[in-house]
């Protein structure tokens, strides 16, 4: 038989596709022979192949899939109380550049809140106001060890006339029969 | 695709909460409950109590100058008073009114099984506090479980580790620099002395006079909105009662206007409604039983009441 230019070409192509897929198969049998033997050895196979494929990364590479695999583990809580590499931790503080869009709230962002800055009159004023408007003693928006906090308690009770601690109004007495409890 | 430095892992943290609550919370785990400021309710107080409290206040706002006469504000009280009569309330008004959270410890936080241990978690307690880092108001509850005189011990092996918890408590209180430390009892004669002495104050917390009463029961007669010559006929029939009786009282009170439609029942006679929660609810035994509970005729009077009481949204 003979066989014009393009068809010889074809032949070829197929000819040595059909001997490297002859070959593979020779080759994946050949590993199996293998596994099968490390198996009978009291090898993990599973194990095996995931130390080939981590043999084959640059160690590089290897720290950040190690790294990345553990934050995953923890992020779902099946680290099971062993604690993180350090690489891990490496890898999470590891300080990147924000590609987020900007402007747009993430449940991820810390919610800064305003930091309440006064000077003491401007305190006992704002606590004064805050009982005028009907707020709490204990409502008060400085925090602990805060001398506006110490203020704004004391500008609330001065106006409230009281140390803080009186019986709200809603349960006392109502106005028209209050002199009348005030003798018993 | 989500940065994997902003997941937040559930095991182990990068640094400690930033929020003083969560961070206790971290570093207390079962010792203690933490409770925050806003949470606190409006206390109800006798006036001698209330200006203890008021004076301590103003002393740990005057630091600074309490110090330039060499003096500190005090650092800790020992409430003492009939049971439910607004111990907690009060510590908790306290530490909301400077801004801090409450860590209440209550006996089961503290007494353990095992030998030695009960020492361990009063360490571990107070430990817990320091690793926080955090001020804190301290509230140790019912605390005779572990602050009992030793004087009447009968050298047991059961008293030598009740011993060994007071003697690191007694240790560890004089430590505590990290806020203000209260404890609470009801049982101030069996205290240990050793214990007693080292609070800078003891406040005796007294029963509700008839005031105090007055708001007790309107407050917790709420939303049904009683008539003052109502709250004044129970405020003057429950003289002695603690408030926590009170509440149960009109908590019993409100069950009962509720339910009893739906069991087919009337609710049209005061007496009845007040008679039915009294047979089930009575003051603790060491207390004074008050008139209500007593005498019978004093359910009889109720019935001069304007009955039934309307529920507040109802009269507007």
């Amino acid at each position: 038989m003979t066989l014009n230019n393009s068809q010889a070409r074809l032949f070829s192509f197929v000819q040595r596709i059909e001997t490297l897929l002859e070959e593979r198969k020779g080759i994946n049998e050949g590993i199996s022979d293998i596994k099968t033997e490390a198996k009978s050895a009291g090898f993990d196979n599973k194990v095996i192949m995931q130390m080939i494929r981590e043999r084959a990364m640059s160690q590089a590479e290897r720290e950040e899939w190690q790294s990345l695999c553990e934050l995953y583990r923890a992020t779902l809580g099946m680290l099971d109380g062993t604690p993180m590499s350090d690489n891990a931790r490496r890898h999470m503080s590891r300080d990147e550049k924000d590609d987020r869009e900007a402007g747009v709230d993430d449940m991820f962002d810390p919610t800064p809140e305003p930091e309440p800055a006064a000077s003491p009159a401007e305190a006992r004023g704002q606590g004064a106001e805050a009982f005028r408007s009907g707020k709490r003693v204990t409502e008060n928006p400085f925090p602990a060890g805060d001398p506006a906090r110490a203020s704004w308690d004391e500008g609330w009770c001065s106006e409230a006339g009281s140390d803080g601690m009186d019986i709200p109004p809603e349960w006392r007495r109502s106005p028209k029969k209050a002199e009348k409890g005030d003798e018993a | 695709m989500r940065r994997e430095q902003h997941m937040q892992p559930t095991r182990i943290q990068r640094k400690p909460a930033e929020d003083p609550i969560e961070r206790l919370k971290a570093c207390l785990g079962k010792t203690a409950d933490v409770r925050s400021p806003k949470d606190a309710e409006e206390p109800i107080l006798d006036a001698s109590v209330r200006a203890s409290l008021f004076q301590w206040m103003a002393e740990i706002r005057a630091a600074e100058e309490l110090k330039s006469v060499g003096v500190k504000p005090r650092t800790n009280a020992l409430l003492f008073g009939p049971p439910g009569c607004g111990k907690t309330t009060l510590a908790h008004h306290f530490a909301a009114r400077l801004g801090l959270p409450m860590v209440v410890v209550g006996s089961e936080h503290l007494i353990a099984g095992i030998l030695g241990a009960s020492g361990q978690n009063v360490a571990k307690l107070f430990d817990g506090l320091a690793a926080a880092e955090t001020p804190v108001v301290l509230f140790m509850d019912e605390v005779e479980a572990v602050g009992a005189s030793r004087s009447g011990r009968t050298g047991g092996q059961c008293d030598d580790e009740k011993n060994s918890a007071l003697t690191v408590l007694l240790r560890k209180m004089e430590e505590f620099n990290v806020g203000y430390f209260m404890a609470a009892t009801n049982l101030p004669d069996g205290i240990d002395p050793a214990f007693w002495r080292r609070f800078n104050m003891q406040i005796g917390i007294a029963l509700p006079g008839f005031q105090e009463r007055f708001a007790i029961i309107k407050r917790y007669g709420m939303p049904f909105a009683f008539d003052d010559d109502d709250l004044d006929l129970l405020a003057e029939a429950t003289d002695g009662a603690s408030p926590a009786l009170l509440r149960e009282l009109m908590e019993g009170v409100k069950r009962t206007l509720v339910v009893r439609p739906r069991m087919n029942l009337p609710i049209d006679d005061p007496c009845t409604i007040f008679a039915s929660v009294l047979s089930a609810t009575m003051p603790p035994p060491e207390m004074e039983v008050p008139k209500l509970w007593r005498n019978a005729d004093t359910v009889k009077g109720l019935s001069a009441m304007s009955w039934p009481p309307q529920r507040m949204g109802d009269q507007a």
